[in-house]
């Protein structure tokens, strides 16, 4: 909300900067987002009067304009023609700054407009950054300045027309609807420096005994409602001191009725709305839901379709206004308006926030409606109205007022101070001193017998417990003044934490990922269903987001590495070097697919690692050892970084999912009991255009690693013996290994593959060798050589029993 | 062979001066090689030493022993000399050899580079360190949440508009009950309380959520996925002041000790009285410049005292309990911490940034 520092003043004894009134504020609860200085920018834009307008020679749209600007006559082109000779402008001379369109900045330079020299310029509003749009130069009211004629040419516009001010953008929260009005910001500040509220005008007008007859259809819809009707208004321009107290809260002025409502607005924070009273039947209006079918034109010329739990403002005829929003066309106020009903009014604010939100509309009305108007002091409201309308137009009557309002049931409770000084720590100040505080918000107190009893102010909607009158207390002595315990810490009751092993298996992951040069990354939730169709993943099982964000970007991921090969084709976009990149984070799926990590949860949510090796065709040049296929550098660190871990809970049964879809080269993969992980499809390479090799995994975080047990170092030597064996070339060394594993006696400490040696002369006869180191160890005896030797060829035979049909021999 | 019995003092003297000539040659020799020779040539089989020594069988017994004194001594002086004159030698030899090595020792080594945990990873696994400090245990809990606990127990009342505040993301499903991404990381309290609520002895509760929340919300400044941590602590009487000193002492923590803390009033559906919490700004040192908009304070956390409708709606007693929260955005401390200018460069995954964003890294 825009907060004018000059009309602050008019409420309150304010003797500080604008800085300081913000600062103020911002300890109340309201910060802002800046404070901008009215009119200071255009502090070099004087005063200018045309005496003579005349058609450019060469040009039909310009003009030739001499300007009086006191010292001076200057000679102007000017391309606008909504001027006339005889009208005071807003002068730009020469060497002057002014905002300029864009507002940022220009400095006026002599010119030669076609042949005609102009030295200086005549600005619109919008050059002046006194608005978005401005249809022609700014011509200054007339009225006014002829009359001090004298004084005003040559000097600041911002001067002359008193537009000099400072707004303050304060930012108030949703719970303080009552707050979006100088009186109310006005009667905080008061409150925390002890300055009493001003009444900033007088009532000029007490009404007559009433007349009117609004009623309300529900108490629960609308809270109250008053008219007053107003005859013989006069429809005219509005006095320069109420435009530009109109202009620093962000409006324009229309005209006087206009204004006047905007007026109130701003200043008491209660919208209110004028009927044209010879459009519509004054006597009988009332609040009522909307009926089916019903259809309203609103003032902005749209029309539309009313729903059943709208609310409008109607007579007997139908529908007049969707209250709290937007008046009708039909009853709305014209030129030609002579007699006005002034309807004020307090609605339900949920009905007017559904309103809102179904027909798409807001207005300043709604803003405050919506946040909650509470029917306090509506004829206080309209006694303000006439008054503005007596200043403002002229009147000749005012036919009464009425106001039916719900008895509204205000909160209190009562004042308990060791429990206040429980949660706000010792309070400095005495119980009568807080409760004067207390009164300055408009709190009503009843200090009489046993605990005082505090009643919330009438205009706010949000409080009623000892807990709100702590907060306003809080904020009057400040938050900053409030006492600081010492920090002591005692030890937390047993906590849920679902989590607990995922996360500490997550952080040891990472760290081994990272010593393998993996970077972690960190992508959103959601993915589009096309990008998983496109991996063969059927993307139904994805939760599906009802009102997302983009629409490619509508369902929960239900897998990781999706998004890791869009990384992958990120970066090799972006000529990025090694590329190996990790992401850890939760995937989701319908309840029934999964076991959740989170118990109680609404879907399956579980956390998983993935990781993705790009090789570009080019890093095989840059190998040491160009031999190694780069699929063994990634099953090497694959094997290096879950070393030791084991799955912890249920098995997984997602990598059928994987399985399924075409994201992996269906041979080439590394195989684990909670994850997957391989070399990617080349149709996976070659729809994300990559140029190379990929290598992906995917691995659920129910994992762990078992505690490790204290383990006597080994005394004796070991004997380290190769094993070369010459087998059919279709035998995997995976299965021979396997082999060895099963049939190893227990004195073979450990095993590796050695060499695969692969030759002409052996392919023709579809043999390789295959060589393995052994290490033979036992704990109770030193081995000799002959005694391996023997356990080896006992070793051989059971092999070659056990892959009896395959030829595998000693070479 | 000689037919006169040898003068045995003459051939002492002989010893002696060949020692002094070898001692000579042996000092003046330029390379191992040549020291071998030498030593050949006095010690070897065939040397000088040893051609001297031949007379020895003729000599009587009183000659021989002197002799053979005087020859011991003359040997074990050559020996001496020649190994120390070579090993002098060798040592330089090889330093001469090492000094024309043809090794590059400035070529660079091979290496593995680390990659880098996640900016957002690291500024939370501080977070969480200094909070686990304080005493608070980590919670976690789901990201597709009940709206129920996402807004109504946290005093989110329907058709309020403080809902507004939170853009909310819904989640299609078959259930009764309305699925939201939770907004913020708050419904893990709903569940800590509601867990707790049952049991005999629940206090004090001493917690901290970490995790993934969700706004619909993306441009420049706000991403629809960011990170929250989440304090909350329950006890029998517990305000303002303890709250002031937690968030006092994670900001020096985090920042500096020199850090300083404020406390603003403002306002959130789950707790009263309410505070916005600022920190001394870390740009400026509180001076004001660009990025506090000359302000000298940064807002940094939310926080307050639990409402009392959240423990009625948790299943506790708003009288017998006190409590406080507060909440922040990692991404924001991760950006006022490592300087990072721009929040989407978080989730766009450019590995050069990764890279050059990290704690503690010489880089920076
Ligand atoms: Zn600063």
């Amino acid at each position: 909300m825009k907060l004018s520092f000059r009309a602050t003043k008019r409420f309150l004894d304010f003797s500080g900067t604008a800085v300081q009134l913000a600062e103020t504020l911002a300890d109340l609860g309201f910060p802002n987002d800046g404070i901008k200085s009215l009119g200071a920018d255009i502090t070099q834009v004087l005063v200018g009067k045309i005496v003579e307008k005349n058609q450019h020679p060469q040009a039909d749209r310009l003009s030739l304009l001499k300007v009086d600007i006191g010292r001076e006559l200057l000679s102007i082109v000017c391309g606008a023609s909504n001027m006339k000779a005889g009208d005071y402008v807003g002068v730009a001379p020469v060497g002057s700054t002014i905002p300029g369109v864009d507002g940022e900045g220009m400095t006026l330079k002599r010119a030669k407009i076609r042949g005609e020299e102009s030295f200086g310029m005549c600005c619109s509003e919008k050059e002046l950054g006194l608005s978005d749009e401005s249809d022609g130069i700014l011509i200054l009211p007339e009225a006014y300045l002829k009359t001090i004629e004298k004084e005003s040419l040559g000097k600041p516009v911002v001067d002359v027309m008193g537009w000099r001010d400072e707004i303050i953008e304060v930012d108030v929260t949703p719970n303080r609807g009552d707050a979006l009005c100088v009186r109310a910001l006005a009667r905080e500040v008061g409150a925390k420096l002890g300055l009493k509220l001003k009444a900033p005008f007088s009532v000029r007008w007490k009404n007559p005994s009433s007349w009117a007859n609004p009623s309300i259809e529900n108490f629960e819809d609308a809270y109250g409602l008053a008219g007053c009707l107003v005859k013989s208004v006069h429809i005219k321009a509005t006095p320069e001191n109420w435009k530009s107290f109109l202009q620093a809260c962000g409006s324009r002025s229309i005209n006087n009725l206009v204004d006047i409502t905007n007026i109130v607005l701003f200043e008491m924070g209660h919208p209110i709305h004028f009927f044209d009273a010879d459009k519509m039947d004054p006597q009988s209006i009332y609040v009522r839901r909307a009926r089916e079918g019903e259809t309203l034109e609103l003032l902005d010329g749209k029309s539309i379709d009313l729903h059943s739990e709208d609310l409008v403002i109607a007579d007997k005829s139908g529908a007049l206004s969707l209250a709290g929003i937007m008046g009708g066309k039909a009853s709305s106020v014209t030129d030609e308006t002579k007699n006005i009903l002034i309807e004020v009014a307090s609605f339900n604010p949920k009905l007017i926030r559904a309103s809102v939100q179904r027909h798409k509309i807001k207005s300043e009305s709604s803003l405050r409606f919506e946040r909650g108007v509470m029917p306090w002091k509506l004829d206080e409201v309209i006694e303000r109205v006439l008054g503005l309308l007596q200043e403002l137009s002229g009147f000749e009557g005012a036919e009464g007022t009425k106001v039916v309002s719900r008895q509204l049931n205000r909160p209190h409770c009562l004042w308990n101070r060791k429990r206040v000084e429980a949660k706000l720590g010792k309070l400095e100040w005495s119980d009568d001193e807080i409760f004067d505080r207390l009164r300055m918000l408009d709190y009503e107190l009843d200090v009489r017998g046993g605990s005082p009893k505090i009643v919330f102010p009438a205009y706010r909607s949000d409080a009623e417990l000892l807990e709100d009158v702590m907060e306003d207390v809080a904020r009057l002595v400040g938050y900053d003044r409030l006492e600081v315990k010492p920090l002591l810490s005692s030890e937390s009751v047993v906590l849920i934490d679902d989590l607990q092993a995922q996360t500490k298996a997550a952080d040891l992951l990472l760290d081994r990922f990272v010593s393998r040069s993996y970077t972690e990354i960190l992508n959103w939730s959601f993915v589009d269903s096309k990008s998983l169709e496109l991996l063969g993943v059927d993307p139904s099982s994805a939760p599906e987001i009802a009102n997302p964000i983009h629409s490619e970007k509508s369902r929960m991921r239900p897998m990781l590495l999706p998004h890791l090969i869009q990384s992958v084709k990120y970066n090799a976009e972006r000529w990025e070097d090694n590329i190996r990149l990790v992401e850890f984070g939760p995937v989701f799926s319908a309840p029934k697919d999964g076991l959740s990590d989170y118990r109680g949860s609404p879907l399956c949510e579980e956390w998983r690692v993935a990781c993705a090796f790009f090789w570009r065709t080019s890093d095989t040049k840059k190998l040491w050892h160009p031999k190694i296929d780069p699929f063994f550098i990634f099953k090497g660190q694959m094997a290096d970084i879950f070393e030791g871990f084991q799955l912890l809970r249920e098995p997984v049964s997602w990598i059928e999912a994987y399985e399924a879809s075409n994201i992996f080269h269906p041979r080439r993969k590394v195989s684990f009991d909670f994850g997957i992980a391989g070399e990617a499809h080349p149709g996976v390479l070659k729809e994300f255009d990559l140029n190379g090799r990929l290598f992906i995994g995917e691995w659920s975080l129910r994992v762990g690693l078992a505690d490790l047990r204290y383990a006597r170092a080994e005394q004796l030597p070991p004997i380290d013996l190769d094993l070369s064996l010459l087998v059919d070339q279709k035998l995997s060394v995976g299965r021979l290994s396997e082999s060895l594993e099963k049939c190893k006696p227990k004195e073979l400490e450990n095993f590796r593959v050695y060499d695969v040696f692969e030759s002409e002369a052996l392919l023709k006869e579809s043999k390789r060798a295959v060589t393995f180191a052994l290490r033979y160890r036992s704990s109770e005896t030193s081995l000799s050589m002959e005694e391996v030797m023997k356990l080896q060829e006992r070793l051989l035979t059971k092999i070659q029993a056990e892959l009896s049909e395959y030829r595998i021999a000693l070479r | 062979m000689s037919s006169k019995a040898p003068d045995s003092d003459n051939v002492c003297k002989d010893l002696e001066s060949m020692l002094a000539l070898a001692k000579e040659k042996i000092h003046s020799a330029k390379s191992s090689d040549e020291v071998e020779q030498l030593r050949v040539e006095f010690l070897g089989k065939k040397g000088k030493v040893s051609a001297l020594l031949s007379i020895l069988r003729d000599a009587t017994p009183e000659d021989r022993k002197k002799i053979g004194a005087t020859g011991n001594k003359v040997k074990i002086n050559l020996e001496t000399g020649i190994s120390r004159k070579k090993l002098e030698l060798e040592k330089d030899e090889l330093n001469k050899k090492l000094e024309n090595d043809e090794l590059d020792s400035s070529l660079p080594g091979l290496t593995n580079a680390f990659g880098r945990p996640h900016p957002v990873r690291q500024i939370m696994r501080e977070a969480c360190q200094i909070l686990e400090r304080a005493g608070l245990k980590s919670v976690y809990g789901p990201e597709v949440e009940y709206e129920d606990y996402c807004f109504d127990r946290l005093n989110f009342k329907p058709g309020h508009a403080a809902r507004d505040m939170q853009a909310t993301f819904f989640v299609k499903n078959a259930q009764a009950e309305s699925l939201v991404l939770r907004t913020h990381t708050s419904p893990v309290q709903v569940r800590v309380l509601l867990d707790l609520a049952k049991k005999e002895f629940p206090l004090p509760i001493r917690m901290f959520a970490p995790g993934r929340v969700y706004r619909v919300d993306d441009d420049a400044t706000h991403s629809p996925m960011f990170h929250q941590i989440e304090g909350l602590v329950v006890d029998k009487t517990s305000g303002m002041g303890d709250l002031k000193a937690h968030l006092d002492y994670f900001f020096r923590q985090f920042f500096s000790q020199s850090t300083k803390v404020r406390f603003r009033p403002s306002y959130f559906p789950f707790t009263e009285p309410s505070a916005e919490v600022d920190i001394s700004c870390v740009f400026c040192d509180g001076k004001g410049c660009r990025v506090c908009k000359s302000s000298g304070w940064l807002e940094v956390a939310g926080a307050g005292l639990v409402h009392p409708e959240v423990f009625k709606a948790c299943g506790w007693d708003p009288e017998a309990v006190g409590g406080w929260a507060f909440g922040m955005g990692i991404e924001r401390l991760a950006m006022l911490k490592l300087r990072v200018p721009d929040l989407r460069s978080f989730f766009e995954n450019r590995l050069s940034f990764l890279r050059a964003t990290s704690l503690g890294s010489p880089s920076r």
